[in-house]
C-alpha cells in the first residue's frame, strides 16, 4: 500500500514557488495544476490506493504525528472529510481559473495556502491541527481581502481578523479546559447540556458560530466579502465559514440551540439584505442565510438533518461561488456593483448573466438546479422531527432567497427597465459583445455544470459520497409542485412591491453598529473621562499621603499644609474611615 | 405579434398564477399531495406562502429601514466627528 499523500500540505508548499515562475504562461498552468494535483491525490484516495475508506464514522488514520505527550492526526479520512475535500478543490480549481489574470503574484501564493489550510483543516482530526490550519487560513484571509487596495478594505481586513482571532480564542480556551478534564484532543462528538461543568464546549461552540457567521456574530461576514479584492475574495467566501460549520457539525450535532439559532439566522440575514445596495453585500447575508440552513441542520442531528446540513454545504459551496462570481465580473469589467449605479448591462454580459442566473436558481432552491435538493433535505428533517415553527421560517427564508438573489440582484445588475448602461460606465465596456474575459466564464462554467448536473442527476457521485447512505428521493409531485407555486406567488409579490426592491444610495446598519459606535464611545470614555478622573484620583491621594506623612514628622508643619489638602483628601479619609467601622460593626 | 410586456404579464397571470391554483387544487382533489403538516393541506397555503412572506419581508426590511439604513459615510462622518 502506497503512502498517502496531504493534498492540503502539498497544495500549501506548493504555493511559494509561484512567484519564482518567471514565464506568465507557466505560472498561470502551475497554479491551476497545484490543486489539481490535490484533486488527484483525493481521486486516488476514493479508489482505495491508500487503504479502503470504512464507512462512516469509522475513518482511515493517516499521517500520525507526536506531540508533547499527545498524538496529532493530520488525515483523517473518512466519507465526510473526504466530500468537503473535493469539493474545496474542484472549486479551488474554478476560482483559481477565475482569477488566472490577476496580475499580483502573492494573490495566488494567498489563494493557495488558503485552499490548502482549508482542506488541512478538513483532514485533521485533532483539535490542535484543526485549529492551527484554521488560523493559517484566518491569516491568508486577511491578505486576500487586504487585496483590493483600497482604505475600506484595509480596514474590514482588520475586522475580519479581530473577528476570528476571537473566534480562535474562544476555540483555543474551549480545547485547552476540555483537554484539561478529558484528556483526549480529538475533533469528535463533544458533550452538551446546561450546566457550569459545559463551559468548554460553550466556548468550543461560540468559537465555531462566529466562525460560521451566526446571527447575531455575522456582521464580519458582509463587511469583509463586500470589500475584498474584486477576485480574491471569492476563496474567503467559500471556504472559511464553512470550516466552521464542518466543527460544528463533528461536534455538537443534535443540539436543539443550534436549531433555533439557525432558523433565525437564516430569515435575519434577508430582512437585512433586502436593504442592501451593494450586489457583493447582498450575496454575502445569502450566505449569512444558507448558513443558517446548515446550522439548522446539524441541530436537528437525525440521518437526514446531518445529510442535508452537509449536502447543504456542499451545494452551498458551489452555488454561492458562482453568485459571487457573477457579481464579481460586474465589479471588474464596470468598476461598480452598487444597484444605484449599474443597470442595462444585460446586452453586454449576457453569457455571464445566465452563468450567474443558474447559481441565482441553485441558491433558491428552483428544481432541477443543485440547492432545490439540499434544501429539501434540510427541511424535510426539519418536517420529520414535527418543528412546525422552524418549517415556516425555513420555508419563509427560501421565498426572501428567490426573491434577491434570482429577481431583484439580476434586475438591478443588468436590467433595471434600461436599455443601455449609465454613462459612466458604458465607457469602460466595447462593445455588444460578450465584455466578461474568457478565463472568467471558463470558472464560472464549472460550478455552473455542477449545479445543474447535482440537480438534475443527484444520485451519482454526490449521494454516493456523502456520509450516510441516502433515501431521500427529492422529485416528488407534491415538492416540486409546491415550491413551483410559492415561487410563482413569490414572484407575484415582487412585481407589486417592484418599486420597493430597488437599490438606494444608502448603507444599512448591523450588529457590528454595536462594536462601531457604543464599542468606540466606551473606548473614548475609557481614554479621556475615565484617565482624567483617575489622574485626578491618584493625585489627591498622593496629598493626603503627603499631609499624613508631615503630620507625622511635625503636628505644625502639617496643619499649615492642611488647607491645601482638606477638599478632596479629607473626603477620602472619610470615606474610608466610615467603610472601615462599618466592616468593624459588621464583623462584631 | 410582438411581445410586449404586458403580454408577457398576462400570460403569467392566466397560465403560472392560475394555473398553479388550479393544478394545486386539482392534485389536492385527486390526493397526490401528501404533507406532514395538517396546515400544508389547506387548498393554496404555498401561494399564501409565497405571496405572504414575500410581502412581509419587503415591507418589514422597509419598515425596519427607519432606524438602520443610513446615509453611505455614516462610519466615516462620526469618526471624523
Amino acid at each position: 500500500m502506497a503512502e498517502w499523500i496531504h493534498p492540503g500540505i502539498v497544495i500549501m508548499l506548493g504555493a511559494f514557488l509561484t512567484p519564482f515562475l518567471v514565464i506568465r504562461k507557466v505560472k498561470q498552468a502551475y497554479i491551476v495544476l497545484l490543486p489539481t494535483v490535490g484533486l488527484i491525490i483525493l481521486l486516488l484516495t476514493s479508489m482505495g490506493i491508500f487503504g479502503s475508506i470504512p464507512a462512516y464514522p469509522s475513518a482511515l488514520h493517516k499521517w500520525r504525528i507526536p506531540f508533547l505527550h499527545y498524538t496529532l492526526e493530520l488525515g483523517r479520512i473518512d466519507k465526510m472529510s473526504m466530500i468537503f475535500a473535493y469539493v474545496y478543490v474542484v472549486i479551488g480549481i474554478a476560482m483559481l481559473i477565475f482569477a488566472l489574470r490577476e496580475k499580483n503574484d502573492w494573490e495566488h501564493v494567498a489563494a493557495l495556502i488558503h485552499i490548502g489550510s482549508s482542506v488541512s483543516a478538513i483532514f485533521a482530526r485533532d483539535l490542535f491541527s484543526y485549529l492551527f490550519f484554521v488560523e493559517i487560513a484566518t491569516w491568508s484571509a486577511v491578505f486576500l481581502i487586504w487585496f483590493r487596495g483600497t482604505k475600506t478594505s484595509k480596514a474590514s481586513g482588520f475586522r475580519y481578523f479581530f473577528w476570528h482571532v476571537l473566534a480562535g480564542g474562544f476555540l483555543l480556551a474551549g480545547i485547552i479546559m476540555h483537554v484539561q478534564s478529558t484528556g483526549s484532543i480529538d475533533l469528535d462528538l463533544m458533550p452538551w447540556g446546561f450546566d457550569w461543568s459545559y463551559m468548554p464546549y460553550y466556548f468550543m461552540m461560540i468559537g465555531f458560530l462566529i466562525d460560521a457567521g451566526a446571527f447575531p456574530v455575522h456582521s464580519w461576514l458582509p463587511d469583509a466579502y463586500s470589500t475584498g479584492g474584486v477576485t480574491s475574495v471569492l476563496y474567503v467566501t467559500a471556504f472559511s465559514t464553512k470550516t466552521g460549520i464542518y466543527g460544528l457539525i463533528r461536534c455538537f450535532p443534535g443540539v436543539e440551540l443550534l436549531i433555533w439559532l439557525g432558523v433565525i439566522t437564516a430569515v435575519i440575514a434577508l430582512f437585512l439584505a433586502v436593504l442592501e445596495n451593494d450586489a457583493r453585500r447582498l450575496c454575502g447575508y445569502h450566505i449569512i442565510s444558507q448558513d443558517g440552513y446548515m446550522i439548522c441542520g446539524a441541530g436537528i442531528g437525525t440521518y437526514l438533518g446531518i445529510l442535508g446540513s452537509v449536502s447543504h454545504i456542499i451545494c452551498h459551496i458551489i452555488y454561492s461561488c458562482l453568485l459571487l462570481m457573477g457579481a464579481s465580473t460586474v465589479l471588474s469589467v464596470t468598476g461598480t456593483c452598487k444597484f444605484t449605479n449599474t443597470g442595462g448591462l444585460y446586452k453586454y454580459m449576457r453569457i455571464s448573466f445566465w452563468l450567474y442566473l443558474i447559481g441565482g436558481f441553485s441558491i433558491s432552491g428552483v428544481p432541477l438546479f443543485n440547492g432545490f435538493v439540499s434544501k429539501s433535505m434540510t427541511i424535510e428533517a426539519a418536517e420529520l422531527v414535527h418543528l412546525p415553527i422552524a418549517y415556516l421560517l425555513l420555508e419563509g427564508a427560501t421565498v426572501g432567497t428567490f426573491l434577491h438573489t434570482a429577481i431583484k440582484l439580476p434586475y438591478n445588475l443588468w436590467f433595471q427597465g434600461r436599455e443601455e448602461p449609465p454613462a459612466d460606465i458604458k465607457v469602460k465596456l466595447k462593445d455588444r459583445s460578450e465584455n466578461t474575459p474568457i478565463n472568467m466564464l471558463i470558472g464560472m462554467s464549472i460550478p455552473a455544470f455542477l449545479c445543474v448536473f447535482m440537480g438534475v442527476y443527484p444520485y451519482y457521485p454526490f449521494y454516493e459520497m456523502l456520509p450516510y447512505p441516502v433515501e431521500f428521493v427529492p422529485y416528488t409531485i407534491t415538492r416540486v409542485f409546491s415550491i413551483a407555486q410559492m415561487f410563482v406567488f413569490t414572484f407575484l409579490a415582487a412585481w407589486f412591491l417592484r418599486t420597493l426592491i430597488r437599490g438606494t444610495p444608502t448603507f444599512t446598519l448591523d450588529s457590528d453598529w454595536l462594536g462601531r459606535v457604543p464599542g468606540n464611545a466606551l473606548i473614548s470614555f475609557c481614554k479621556e473621562p475615565l484617565l482624567a478622573f483617575g489622574a485626578f484620583l491618584d493625585k489627591s491621594i498622593l496629598r493626603v499621603a503627603h499631609i499624613v506623612i508631615a503630620y507625622v514628622r511635625s503636628p505644625v508643619i502639617g496643619l499649615r499644609m492642611t488647607p491645601a489638602g482638606i477638599g478632596p483628601g479629607v473626603a477620602i479619609i472619610l470615606i474610608i474611615f466610615t467603610l472601615l467601622a462599618v466592616f468593624i460593626i459588621k464583623g462584631n | 405579434m410582438t411581445i410586449t410586456k404586458k403580454f408577457l404579464l398576462k400570460v403569467f397571470y392566466i397560465f403560472f398564477v392560475g394555473g398553479s391554483l388550479v393544478l394545486g387544487s386539482l392534485l389536492l382533489y385527486f390526493d397526490k399531495l401528501h404533507y406532514h403538516f395538517s396546515f400544508q393541506y389547506i387548498p393554496g397555503f404555498f401561494a399564501i406562502c409565497g405571496f405572504v412572506f414575500c410581502a412581509i419581508l419587503i415591507l418589514g426590511a422597509k419598515l425596519l429601514g427607519i432606524w438602520l439604513v443610513k446615509p453611505v459615510d455614516y462610519y466615516e462622518k462620526r469618526r471624523r466627528k
